[in-house]
C-alpha cells in the first residue's frame, strides 16, 4: 500500500529536504518501507508531490505525477532541488485497487483542493455503483482514474458541497467565509472530511462488507490541512501515522541525519506522515486511532472520530493484525509473539490485571511495540 | 491604545469601540498612564523597568521559575541553569533532559523543582541540592510535555503533553506500583518503526546509550491516569489554584486543575482529592486561538493567545471580562506578582498591567521571541525575569511601576548598584577636555552621595582647569577613647580612559551604560576604579549608619589619574591643612592575579616616560632624488640610538641600570612560592614549570624594564619619504631601590653620550613626559594584616576552607602612591578588587557583581578593625 506526507510550515521548505535527503524521506520509504509485511520492491507504482506556490500564479495546487518508481526519477530530484514550498503533500503508490497510470497517481486535486489516500476501502467493487449515484454530475465527471482512493475524494468534494461551500468557489468567496483565515477554513474541511468518513460508513454497512476499511486520508484547501487515521473497526489498529512539530528541521549530520528542533514551543513546520523520515525517535509522535489532525496556521489540532468505532478507554490496546495483513504495520522486532496471527483478540488492560502476553505491549494511545 | 475594548455581552465580549480613557477608582476618567505607541514603533516608553542584569546561554531559554533566592531556567538544549538572584553568578548547571526543558514548577515552599520537556520526561529534583529524585515517564506516546503543576496537598504532579492528554502520577502511590521495567520508557521501547529492520536486515543503531536513571527513580504512569482529548489541540499551560470556598463548582478549599490548549479553550477540572483523578468541570472558549500561557490573580484568569490577545476570565462568574489585542504576535508568556501582570510576546515586547488591566508599560525586552517569564519580590523590589530565544535571561527591576508600593527598603547593595550605573554614566574621560563638563558632573555627583551618607564633602579644585578632586570625610563617633583622631585614607579616581561608543565597534554593550550580563557589570570605569570607589564610600556609609565607625575614613578621588594625576600633588599639598593627619592609606584599583584566588598588592613599580626626537634642519625630501649615502637621516639615526638601548638578548644597556635593584630576600621568595603553588596547575600557566613562572612574575614585578611604545616620523610616512624627523616613545618601569632621579639622569646621559659618537648634524631631543616612584608596602604591618582576615573572612563565607590571599606585586604604576605614603607620613595597602579578566582600559570592561559585593564588605571590615589595632 502506499505512503503519504504532509508539510506545513510557516516558511517553505525545499522539496529536497523533504522528500529526497532525509534518512527515511518518502523516496527511501518507496523501497525500504518499514511498517508493511510483505517483500521488496513496494511503492514503485508511481509517485505524486503536489504543493502551493505563491497566490499570484494561481490558488490552485501545482502537482506532478509519474508511474516511474520514485527512486528511478530522475525529473523528481531536479525539481525537488529547486522547488521550495510551505504547503506540500507526497505520496508514493502501491496499487491496490486501480492501474498503473498517471491518473491514478496522488495527490488529487480539484479546484484549490488537494486530497490523497493511504489505505483501502475495503470491497470497493460493491459500493462503488452507490457512491457514484449519490454524488453531483460534477464530481463523477471529476473521476478520471480507477482508484477507491479518487472515488473517496469525489465523496469529498460532494459532501463539502452539501455543507454548502462550493468547492470551485474562488478563493476569494472561502476567505470571506472563513472569517479571513483564507481557504473554506479548518472547521469546514473537518466537518467535510467527518461527513466523507461517515458516508463512506454507510456505503459500507448498506453494502454488508465485514472486512474494516483503512481510511487514511489528508486533504487541503492551500491553508488549512486535515489527516485522518481511521479503521473501520472497533477492534482493529489503524494504519500508521505520525506527526512531528517544531521550529527548525535541520541537517545536523551529513548523510540524511535531520532533526527536528525546538527553539520555542511554536509550530513552525508541521509534518504528517505514515511513516517518520527520520530516526529521531523524539521527534514522532503517533496520531491516535480513529482521529483527526487539523493544522490550522500552526497549530496542530486532534480530534477524536466519535462513532461506533471509537473506543472510549485511550488505555484499549488495538490488535495490528488486520492492518498488518494488508501490509500497513511490521512486526514488532521483539514483541512479535503477541500479535503474530491476527487471532488473538485484544485485551482491555485496566491497570491491575496485565494480560501475561502484552505485558511487553503497551496501551493503544501509543502504538509502539506491536 | 489600539488594542483595548470592552466587552460587550451582545455580540459574546468582542467589540469595536474603543474605550475611550481610563477610569480611575471614583470612575472619573484619567488619562492613560502611558503614552501608548505600536508594537516595533521607535517610541520610548518614559517608564521602562530597569534592566537590572542579563545572563547568556547557548540556547533559547524555554522555561523559568524563581525562588526567594535562585533563578531556574530551562533551555532548548534540555539543561537546567541555576543563577543566584543576588550576584547572578551561575549556581549550577544541570543536564536535565534530552530534549527543550519546556517548563518548570517549584513547589513544596520552593524545595522540590519539577522540569518537564520535549523528551516526554518529567523530572523531579531536590531545588537546592539538585538531586535527581524521580524521572517520571508515560506508557503512551505523549510527544512534548509543555506543561506541569504539582499538588503539595495530594502530592500528585499533572502534566499536559503534544498528544492532547492530561495524565497524572501520584507520589504517594509510588511504592505500590509494579516497577517499571522500561519497556515502555520512551527512549527504551521497542519501536515498530525506530527498531525495524531495513534492507539487509539491519536495524537502524539506537543513538548513544542516553541516560537513564536508575529503576529507584523512574516511575511510571498508570495508563489510566489519563484524560486523552484534553484538549482538541496540544496542552500549552496548566494552573494549579485553590478553591474560594463557596464556589458552585468544585469542593470547598479544594485544588482545581486549569489547562490552556492549542484549541483557543481553556478547561477547569475538578480533582478527586481520594484518588488525584480529574473531571471536566467546565470549558471557557474565547475562540480559535491557541492558549498558550495563563496567569491567575485572584479569581481573574488572564490567557495568552497564539494571535496576540489577551482575554480575561473572571473565574467567580466564568464571564469574559475582557478581551484585548495588545501585543502583534503569540502571546506566549504571563506572570503575575503582587497587583502585577506581565506578558511577554513572540514580538520581543513586554507589558505590564495592573489589577484593573491598565496598561502600564511596555519595553522590548528580548530581540527575538520571548519564551518565558516569572516574577518574584526582593527587598522590597519588584523582580520580573524573562527568557527568550535570543538566548538571554533578563533580570527586570519592575518596582518603579508598582505605583509606590514598593518605594520600601532597598538594599544596600541594590542602593550601590543604582550609584554605580549612574557614576558609570558620566563620561568622566580626563584625557579629551572635551569631557571636562562630563568630568565634573561625575565629581559633583560624587561629592552629593558621600553627603548622602554622612559625609563631609568638597571639591577640591585643581590647577589650570585639571579635573577636581572630590575630598570627603566621614567622621568615626571618637567615643572610644584611642582611636579618636585616627584616620584611614582611601585613595581612588573617578576618571576613565575614552572608550569607543560607535555600533559594532569593541565593545558589546554601550560602554557608559552599566550593563549586567552573566553576572558581571560591565561599563567603563566600572573597575577601574569607580566600582571599587562606591564600595568604598558605601562600606563607610554603611559603618556610620550602623554606628560602628571608630575613626575617622577619608576620601581623596581624584579625576586625573588616567592623565598622570596632573595637578593632584600640587592639589594635596595646597590642602594639607583641611586634610590633615593621616594613619593609614588605601588602594583598591588593581586585579587579581587570576578569576579565583583573592590577592592584595604590596608593591608597584614606579615609570618614567621619555619621548626621544632627532630632526634635521631639512623639510622632508623624496627619496629617490634626495637619499644619498652622505645624507644622515633622522630615522636612521634614531633607530641606531634605541639600538644601544639594549642588547641583542634584551638586556638593558644603560650603565648601572639594574645595580640598586634589591636583592631577594628569604621571606620574598616564600612569597613567590605561595603564589606559584596557588597557580601552577591553572590552565593559562600550565605550560610553564614552576620556575619559571617564577622567574615571569618576578621579572614583571620586582626588576626594572624597558619598552619602546612607538617609532614614528614625519610627513605623510610612504614609502618613497626621507622624513625630516623621527621620534620615539620609551619607558623605563622601576623598582625599589631604583632612585626615580638618578635613572632619570642616567637615560638622558646615556642616550646623549651615545649619540655624540654618531657625529650626525641632525639634532637630539629627550623629554621626559612622566614619572612615577615605586611602591612597595610591608605585608607585614597592621593594615595588610587586617585586610588578610577581612579577605579570608569573607571569600571564605560559607566554604570550610579559608584561603589566604596572595601577596603579590604589579607591573605597572600608580604615581600617588608612593607620594602620599610620603607626604603623610603613613604606610599604604592596596586592595585589588577586581580579577584578571576585567579587561581594565580595553573593550568590554567588567567587574564581576560578586566582587563588588565582597570588596564592600571586606573595606567594612577594615574601616572598622583597623583603627582598633
Amino acid at each position: 500500500m502506499c505512503r503519504f506526507l504532509v508539510y506545513k510550515g510557516t516558511n517553505p521548505i525545499l522539496l529536497s529536504d523533504l522528500i529526497l535527503n532525509p534518512t527515511h524521506s518518502i523516496l527511501t520509504q518507496s523501497y525500504d518501507c518499514r511498517l508493511r509485511l510483505d517483500s521488496l520492491p513496494h511503492n514503485g507504482d508511481g509517485f505524486g508531490v503536489g504543493y502551493y506556490t505563491t497566490p499570484t500564479l494561481s490558488t490552485e495546487p501545482c502537482i506532478f505525477t509519474s508511474t516511474t518508481p520514485a527512486w528511478n526519477c530522475v525529473n523528481l530530484s531536479r525539481l525537488a532541488k529547486k522547488t521550495a514550498s510551505s504547503l506540500v503533500f507526497a505520496h508514493v503508490r502501491a496499487t491496490t485497487s486501480g492501474a498503473l497510470s498517471e491518473s491514478n497517481c496522488h495527490p488529487f486535486s480539484y479546484g484549490s483542493l488537494m486530497f490523497m489516500h493511504n489505505g483501502h476501502i475495503a470491497n470497493f467493487k460493491k459500493i462503488k455503483r452507490a457512491i457514484v449515484s449519490a454524488i453531483r454530475d460534477e464530481y463523477f465527471l471529476m473521476v478520471e482514474g480507477s482508484t477507491d482512493s479518487e472515488w473517496a475524494f469525489a465523496v469529498f468534494l460532494d459532501t463539502l458541497h452539501s455543507l454548502g461551500h462550493s468547492p470551485k468557489s474562488p478563493p476569494e468567496v472561502q476567505n470571506e467565509r472563513a472569517g479571513g483565515g483564507g481557504g473554506f477554513g479548518h472547521g469546514v474541511l473537518r466537518q467535510a472530511m467527518l461527513g466523507t468518513i461517515r458516508r463512506l460508513n454507510e456505503f459500507l454497512d448498506e453494502a454488508g462488507t465485514g472486512e474494516p476499511s483503512l481510511l487514511n486520508f489528508a486533504a487541503t484547501d492551500g491553508h488549512s490541512v486535515v489527516c485522518t487515521r481511521y479503521v473501520c473497526s472497533r477492534t482493529d489498529e489503524a494504519a500508521s501515522l505520525y506527526f512531528s512539530s517544531g521550529t527548525r528541521f535541520h541537517e545536523y549530520k551529513e548523510g540524511g541525519f535531520y532533526r527536528m528542533e525546538r527553539h520555542d514551543r511554536g509550530q513552525d513546520l508541521v509534518m504528517v506522515a505514515s511513516e517518520p523520515l527520520t530516526f529521531e525517535r523524539g521527534d514522532w509522535v503517533t496520531v491516535p486511532t480513529n482521529s483527526i489532525l487539523t493544522i490550522n496556521k500552526q497549530t496542530v489540532l486532534i480530534h477524536p472520530i466519535i462513532d461506533k468505532y471509537y473506543q472510549q478507554n485511550p488505555a484499549y490496546s488495538r490488535s495490528a493484525a488486520f492492518a498488518e495483513s494488508k501490509g500497513m504495520v511490521a512486526e514488532p522486532v521483539v514483541s512479535s509473539k503477541s500479535v503474530k496471527s491476527g487471532t488473538k483478540k485484544p485485551a482491555a488492560r485496566n491497570g491491575k490485571d496485565v494480560h501475561p502476553t502484552d505485558a511487553d505491549r503497551l496501551p493503544s494511545g501509543s502504538d509502539e511495540g506491536e | 491604545m489600539s488594542g483595548l475594548r470592552p466587552l460587550s455581552p451582545a455580540n459574546g465580549g468582542r467589540a469595536d469601540t474603543p474605550l475611550p480613557r481610563f477610569l480611575d477608582n471614583s470612575g472619573l476618567p484619567i488619562d492613560p498612564p502611558v503614552r501608548e505607541a505600536r508594537e516595533g514603533g521607535g517610541a520610548v516608553e518614559e517608564e521602562m523597568p530597569t534592566l537590572l542584569h542579563r545572563v547568556k546561554h547557548d540556547g533559547s531559554i524555554l522555561s523559568l521559575c524563581v525562588s526567594d533566592e535562585l533563578i531556574y531556567a530551562g533551555s532548548q538544549s534540555g539543561e537546567i541553569m541555576v543563577w543566584s538572584l543576588e550576584t547572578f553568578q551561575l549556581v549550577r548547571s544541570v543536564q536535565a533532559h534530552q530534549g527543550s526543558v519546556l517548563c518548570l514548577y517549584l513547589a513544596d515552599h520552593q524545595s522540590v523543582l519539577f522540569s518537564s520537556a520535549g523528551d516526554a520526561i518529567i523530572n523531579v529534583w531536590d531545588a537546592k541540592t539538585f538531586e535527581n529524585l524521580y524521572s517520571i515517564y508515560s506508557t503512551f506516546d505523549v510527544g512534548d510535555v509543555f506543561c506541569v503543576v504539582y499538588s503539595s496537598a495530594l502530592q500528585t504532579t499533572y502534566f499536559g503533553a503534544q498528544n492532547t492528554s492530561i495524565q497524572w502520577y501520584d507520589l504517594k502511590a509510588k511504592d505500590l506500583r509494579p516497577r517499571p521495567t522500561l519497556t515502555s520508557h520512551p527512549s527504551h521501547r521497542n519501536h515498530r518503526f525506530f527498531d525495524s529492520k531495513g534492507p539487509g536486515g539491519r536495524t537502524t543503531p539506537r543513538p548513544a546509550s542516553k541516560v537513564v536513571p536508575p529503576s529507584s527513580r523512574l516511575l511510571e504512569v498508570d495508563p489510566e491516569n489519563i484524560v486523552q482529548y484534553a484538549h482538541y489541540g496540544y496542552v500549552y499551560c496548566m494552573l494549579l489554584i485553590t478553591l474560594p470556598s463557596g464556589w458552585e463548582i468544585g469542593g470547598d478549599g479544594g485544588e482545581m486543575l486549569l489547562s490552556g490548549g492549542g484549541d483557543g479553550v481553556v478547561k477547569l477540572w475538578t480533582i478527586n482529592p481520594a484518588t488525584s483523578a480529574i473531571t471536566s468541570a467546565m470549558s471557557l472558549s474565547a475562540g480559535d486561538s491557541g492558549v498558550l500561557s495563563m496567569a491567575i490573580n485572584d479569581t481573574m484568569l488572564y490567557c495568552g493567545l497564539t494571535d496576540g490577545e489577551i482575554c480575561i476570565w473572571d473565574l467567580d462568574t466564568r464571564q469574559l471580562i475582557r478581551s484585548l489585542r495588545t501585543h502583534c504576535e503569540d502571546v506566549l508568556t504571563m506572570a503575575v506578582m503582587g497587583n502585577c501582570i506581565f506578558s511577554g510576546s513572540a514580538s520581543g515586547y513586554s507589558r505590564k498591567w495592573n489589577q484593573r488591566f491598565e496598561h502600564m508599560s511596555r519595553w522590548q525586552s528580548h530581540s527575538g521571541l520571548i519564551l518565558a517569564s516569572a516574577a518574584t519580590k526582593r527587598h522590597g523590589r519588584l523582580i520580573y525575569i524573562t527568557g527568550g530565544n535570543d538566548n538571554c535571561v533578563a533580570i527586570w527591576d519592575a518596582s518603579a511601576l508598582a505605583q509606590a508600593e514598593s518605594q520600601t527598603l532597598r538594599s544596600q547593595n541594590d542602593q550601590l548598584l543604582c550609584s554605580l550605573s549612574k557614576l558609570v554614566s558620566f563620561r568622566t574621560v580626563s584625557s579629551d577636555p572635551s569631557y571636562a563638563e562630563d568630568c565634573r558632573r561625575g565629581a559633583t555627583y560624587l561629592k552629593q552621595l558621600f553627603k548622602r551618607y554622612g559625609a563631609t564633602a568638597t571639591l577640591l579644585p585643581s590647577e589650570g582647569g585639571r579635573n577636581p578632586i572630590v575630598h570627603a570625610r566621614f567622621g568615626g563617633c571618637g567615643t572610644k577613647g584611642r582611636n579618636k583622631g585616627k584616620t584611614i585614607l582611601f585613595y581612588g579616581h573617578y576618571d576613565v580612559i575614552p572608550a569607543s561608543e560607535s555600533a559594532g565597534a569593541g565593545w558589546q554593550t554601550r560602554p557608559f551604560e552599566l550593563t549586567g550580563m552573566n553576572g558581571y557589570l560591565y561599563g567603563r570605569g566600572v573597575s577601574d576604579n569607580k566600582g571599587p570607589c562606591l564600595a568604598a564610600l558605601f562600606a563607610a556609609g554603611e559603618l556610620v549608619q550602623e554606628q560602628e565607625l571608630d575613626a575617622d575614613i577619608m576620601f581623596l578621588i581624584e579625576g586625573e589619574e588616567e592623565s598622570g594625576s596632573r595637578g593632584f600633588v600640587d592639589a594635596v599639598r595646597r590642602n594639607k591643612e583641611l586634610i590633615g593627619d593621616v594613619d593609614w592609606i588605601l588602594l583598591a584599583n588593581s586585579y587579581w592575579l587570576d578569576d579565583d584566588v583573592p590577592c592584595l598588592t604590596y608593591g608597584l613599580r614606579g615609570v618614567i616616560h621619555a619621548t626621544v626626537v632627532v630632526e634635521s634642519d631639512k623639510p622632508d625630501l623624496h627619496s629617490g632624488v634626495e637619499g644619498s649615502r652622505l645624507n644622515r637621516e633622522p630615522t636612521i639615526d634614531l633607530v641606531n640610538l634605541l639600538a644601544k638601548l639594549t642588547s641583542s638578548d634584551g638586556k638593558v644597556l644603560i650603565p648601572g641600570f639594574s645595580e640598586p635593584v634589591r636583592p631577594v630576600t628569604p621571606a620574598e621568595e616564600e612569597m613567590y612560592t605561595a603564589i606559584t603553588n596557588a597557580i601552577v596547575n591553572k590552565p593559562d600557566w600550565s605550560h610553564l614549570t614552576a620556575a619559571q613562572i617564577k622567574d615571569h612574575l618576578m621579572s614583571k614585578w620586582r626588576f626594572p624594564s624597558l619598552t619602546i611604545h612607538k617609532v614614528s616620523v614625519s610627513g605623510p610616512s610612504n614609502a618613497t619619504i626621507i622624513p625630516r624627523a623621527a621620534s620615539a616613545s620609551i619607558s623605563l618601569r622601576i623598582v625599589p631601590d631604583q632612585e626615580l632621579s638618578v635613572i632619570k639622569d642616567q637615560l638622558v646621559s646615556y642616550l646623549r653620550s651615545e649619540y655624540s659618537s654618531f657625529n650626525s648634524n641632525n639634532k637630539l631631543n629627550i623629554t621626559i613626559d612622566h614619572e612615577a616612584e615605586p611602591w612597595l608596602g610591608d605585608p607585614e604591618n597592621d593594615a595588610f594584616r587586617t585586610l588578610e582576615e577581612a579577605v579570608m573572612d569573607v571569600w571564605s563565607e560559607g566554604n570550610e576552607e579559608r584561603v589566604r590571599p596572595l601577596y603579590i606585586r604589579e607591573g605597572g604604576s600608580i604615581p600617588t602612591a608612593r607620594f602620599l605614603e610620603k607626604e603623610f607620613g603613613a604606610p599604604a595597602a592596596h586592595l585589588p578588587c577586581g580579577q584578571a579578566s576585567d579587561q581594565a582600559h580595553l573593550d568590554d570592561e567588567r567587574l564581576r557583581l560578586v566582587n563588588l559585593y565582597k570588596s564592600k564588605a571586606i573595606l567594612k571590615r577594615v574601616f572598622k578593625e583597623l583603627p582598633r589595632k
